[in-house]
């Protein structure tokens, strides 16, 4: 009896010791998922969306000249440059508002892009978004056109993927474009045109800085301003700011500018020099 | 028969008196982990509200009790100066504490020191996957409602846990940062 009483005692007096505390961890914060780092490619938008409250800022440069023109020319550095700033904000994790104005044509474009799907799987992983906006020029249209051809809606459906292997992370981007009312500059255009455009594009990440992408913009239904557009660049992220070194043969950045084609074929002969910088606060 | 039922009582009494008194971290109260660094130019700096952790004391006092606190990596905000960059964060959690792997930092130890409201916690520390025994000198003040104020500041060394020096703009981080944790203790049973 008293060998029963001692068990039973010890049993008791060890499960109260040994009592788990009743404290429960909190979940983990989970991070977005995120396959890109920056929200553009070259000229075209990747599936990312900045931070919810967050501002983006950016400006970018293309040189008029192409490098061809030599050192007499700094290599393009010194002839005119289209020029682009824009701003954005960050409504949700998921959907931001990008107003941007370029000095070519007096384009300015207000875009919204709103993430549409994610699979965050490492077989596939996948982000899909939704890019939409409206651009209004304010020169270089004639006047005979009319005010409505000021204008220019597009959209686009973005597609990203990365795959990783023992070579390094690439990051693969399909956005198939619609641009509204492409040919503005010619009066006898009395009808607005279309451009439906195939952008791709591939990101090589050489390591958490350094990141090299290839980008082209061809079109496949409707006007196009003569060439398709090709480019390449070197991007460098450091302290919070993207900056991107670019070579292609088109002098345009604003959406519906870009989408609407080169006038100029791609080739050494007609490389300019551009650059991209863009933080969010 | 009557001695051992006597002994039973006693030893249970004792027992339910021994065990400890639970503390959990309040969460309706100021809660924080923040931790400080300096550049050339500007100071690093980072913190998060969401630490967590229990105390559990046994009732001899707050010697020996088992401490415990965790920080949820995710939540840290980074700032340069009074400026936090959302794309700073991500490079922080993806480059340098690779949250991924490493979700939560934690402090699993004892009490092993008092002197008035002076403390010292050793115990295991575990950052960035990297587990350290550390000494931590800090504060537990009675709140004068069953419960604690919590406050302890200790430095770390990056390299020690394996984690990369950060840079900004070229500059880098001095690779010792200062630590302040503090929060409040709610008596739970």
């Amino acid at each position: 009896m008293k060998k029963f009483q001692y068990i039973v005692l010890i049993l008791l007096a060890t499960s109260l010791f040994g009592q788990e505390s009743s404290w429960t961890p909190e979940p983990v914060t989970e991070l977005k998922f995120q396959l890109f780092n920056s929200t553009n490619a070259i000229n075209q938008p990747t599936a990312e969306t900045y931070k919810k409250g967050n501002i983006l800022f950016g400006i970018e440069h293309r040189f008029s000249l192409p490098i061809s023109s030599g050192i007499d020319n700094l290599w393009g550095l010194e002839g005119a440059s289209s020029i682009r700033v824009h701003l954005g904000y960050a409504f949700t994790e998921y959907l931001n508002i990008d107003l941007a104005r370029s000095n070519r044509m007096g384009n300015t474009e207000i875009t919204i892009k709103q993430r549409l799907f994610e699979n965050n799987d490492e077989s596939f992983p996948l982000i899909v978004s939704a890019v939409g906006g409206l651009a209004y020029n304010t020169k270089g249209v004639p006047d005979e056109l009319g005010t409505s051809r000021r204008f220019q809606p597009f959209g686009s459906i973005v597609l990203n993927t990365v795959f990783e292997n023992g070579l390094g992370k690439f990051g693969l981007g399909l956005v198939p474009t619609y641009v509204y009312n492409t040919n503005i500059n010619d009066a006898g255009y009395t009808n607005p045109d279309y451009s439906f455009t195939m952008g791709m594009y591939a990101q090589y990440f050489i390591n958490h800085t350094w990141s090299v992408l290839v980008e082209a913009t061809p079109t496949v239904a409707g006007w196009r301003n003569t060439y398709n557009s090709y480019a390449f660049a070197v991007e460098v992220e450091m302290g919070g700011h993207f900056y991107k070194f670019i070579y292609g043969n088109n002098v345009a950045m604003n959406i519906a500018q870009f989408n609407s084609g080169s006038t100029d074929e791609f080739g050494f002969k007609n490389l300019r020099f551009g650059f991209q910088i863009t933080r969010d606060f | 028969m009557r001695k051992s039922m006597i002994l039973i009582i006693t030893l249970v009494f004792f027992s339910l008196n021994v065990f400890a008194s639970e503390f959990h971290v309040d969460k309706s109260q100021k809660r924080q982990m923040q931790f400080f660094s300096k550049m050339t130019l500007e100071d690093f700096d980072g913190k998060t509200e969401k630490i967590d952790g229990f105390l559990n004391d046994n009732q001899t006092g707050l010697l020996n009790s088992n401490f415990y606190f965790e920080v949820d990596m995710n939540s840290i905000k980074t700032y340069i100066g009074s400026a936090n960059i959302g794309l700073m964060d991500r490079h922080m959690y993806d480059m340098y504490l690779h949250t991924k792997k490493y979700p939560k930092s934690a402090f699993k130890g004892t009490i092993t020191a008092i002197n008035e409201n002076d403390v010292i916690a050793e115990g295991d520390f575990n950052l960035h996957g990297t587990v350290k025994k550390v000494k931590f000198n800090g504060t537990v003040i009675p709140d004068g409602n069953n419960g604690y104020n919590v406050k302890f500041k200790f430095a770390v060394k990056m390299p020690d846990y394996k984690i990369e020096t950060p840079s900004y703009m070229l500059a880098k981080v001095n690779e010792k940062i200062d630590i302040v944790v503090e929060f409040m203790l709610k008596k739970v049973k």
